[in-house]
């Protein structure tokens, strides 16, 4: 039996993830060179794919849909803006007149805000309130969100949609997260607390969330960021980093 | 929920194939994202379950698998395999993950290939891809039933399980060297029996 019939009897086990540690690394090594071994890996690898489909075919709620569509934020990483920037090349959108000026004049209005806002962290109160002023003149709502003792260097700004619908929250100056956290946005009424969805930074504290609400965020009070484990919490558990209120 | 962020509604994100479905959600589009988990929900929920056998943990898998997708739907490589196949990896390394560092007991879980059981729930939505996984099923579950029991019960062990042949040998008492020839022989026949049924498909 020559090396290359050793290695094809090994590749069902690697496929499965059951060779020990030395065997596991003698057939990497020659799949680097052998593309006939690396096809009938892909085989079995596939084959992995359909034996899924022998499983005892049961659902999950109903309401799990629904849950990853809203964890499913649409600015997670720094790549992910560069690809949207080339979605109209690359994806078939249909764009007609009036629905190119119907998102072209709001998301317009939101980036002269965001640029307002960044050129004005150095005098941030100034930022805002030009940020304000602008945003009012558009028919935008906006909530200047600050940082707590946990994280002083914190700052925000919500803009809330002229229909009082939706918004988007842009932060700068977060604090550090770890592996396995997030930052999660609370909408507040009543006293209670509603999740309007989880976010990251980028590394120099810089990030942004689309909210999702179940209400229209503008019938919320107050809105808060604590820190949550990853994916967030049903209610907030971590340490706040930034609030404000409407009005 | 109030509103998601809207899509074009012309496109009809039903008719996409999974590679283009993809690429919508590699351009952040919620919706293309939704499509995808009406396709393999099911599939994703039911394997976490019974690797887990706990509803809430394989929910949670579920919603791990779906936002990974979402997270790096850019490092699909369409030459590297299906979407099916990266799914599928994506979610037994997820449940076989959690399975070892929760240490769930084995016999709280006992392990199921579902045999031959070619009638399916529908609810009608798309009937096509509704047959071509009818179909699928049916095959694999054939070519699953023609093993001989204890090659079914060492493969369930590593597919499940995650198990190393060392583990599954010692978890059925047998040598390692019968273990590695089961799971080989196994394998192969799968691969064959589903070689030759895309064989007769293409005649």
């Amino acid at each position: 039996m020559d090396n290359k019939d050793l290695i094809s009897d090994l590749l069902p086990a690697y496929s499965l993830d059951c060779l020990d540690a030395a065997e596991a690394e003698q057939v990497t090594s020659h799949l680097k060179e052998c593309s006939r071994c690396r096809q009938e890996l892909q085989d079995y690898q596939e084959l992995l794919g359909r034996m899924a489909f022998a499983v005892p075919e049961i659902s999950p709620s109903p309401e799990l849909r629904e849950k990853i569509l809203v964890a499913a934020q649409p600015v997670r990483e720094s790549q992910q803006i560069e690809v949207k920037s080339r979605a109209v090349e690359k994806a078939p959108r249909r764009w007609n007149a009036n629905y190119l000026w119907k998102i072209a004049l709001p998301a317009w209005g939101v980036l002269s805000l965001i640029v307002i806002l960044l050129l004005g962290m150095s005098n941030i109160s100034l930022g805002r309130r030009l940020a304000s002023l602008e945003a009012g003149r558009l028919g935008f709502q906006t909530v200047a969100m600050s940082g707590t003792e946990t994280a002083p260097q914190s700052v925000g700004l919500l803009v809330i949609s002229p229909d009082g619908q939706e918004g988007c929250l842009v932060v700068d100056g977060m604090p550090p997260l770890a592996e396995d956290q997030d930052y999660q946005l609370w909408l507040i009424r009543d006293g209670q607390r509603t999740s309007g969805g989880v976010f990251h930074s980028y590394a120099s504290g810089y990030g942004v969330l689309w909210i999702h609400a179940e209400q229209p965020l503008v019938s919320y009070e107050a809105f808060g960021v604590t820190i949550e484990p990853s994916g967030g919490s049903p209610d907030a558990t971590g340490d706040k980093i930034m609030g404000g209120s409407l009005n | 929920m109030a509103k998601l962020k809207p899509s074009v509604p012309a496109v009809n994100f039903s008719e996409l194939s999974d590679p283009d479905l993809l690429n919508w959600i590699k351009n952040a589009d919620q919706s293309a994202l939704g499509e995808l988990y009406d396709r393999y929900h099911r599939l994703v929920y039911s394997l976490a379950y019974q690797t887990i056998g706990e509803s809430a943990v394989a929910e949670e898998i579920t919603q791990d698998v779906f936002l990974r997708i979402w997270e790096k739907a850019a490092t699909y490589r369409a030459e590297q395999g299906k979407v099916l196949t990266w799914i599928v990896t994506i979610t037994r390394n997820r449940a076989i993950d959690l399975y070892r560092r929760r240490r769930i007991r084995p016999e709280n879980n006992p392990l199921v290939w579902e045999e031959l059981n070619p009638l399916e729930r529908s609810d009608g939505t798309n009937i096509e891809a509704e047959v071509d996984n009818s179909l699928m099923r049916t095959n694999i579950r054939t070519a699953l039933a023609s093993l001989p029991a204890e090659q079914r019960q060492a493969l369930s062990l590593a597919f499940f399980r995650g198990y190393s042949h060392s583990e599954i040998a010692e978890n059925l008492h047998e040598p390692i060297g019968t273990i590695k020839t089961r799971i080989r022989l196994a394998m192969q026949k799968l691969r064959q029996y589903l070689m030759e049924e895309a064989g007769k498909e293409n005649d």
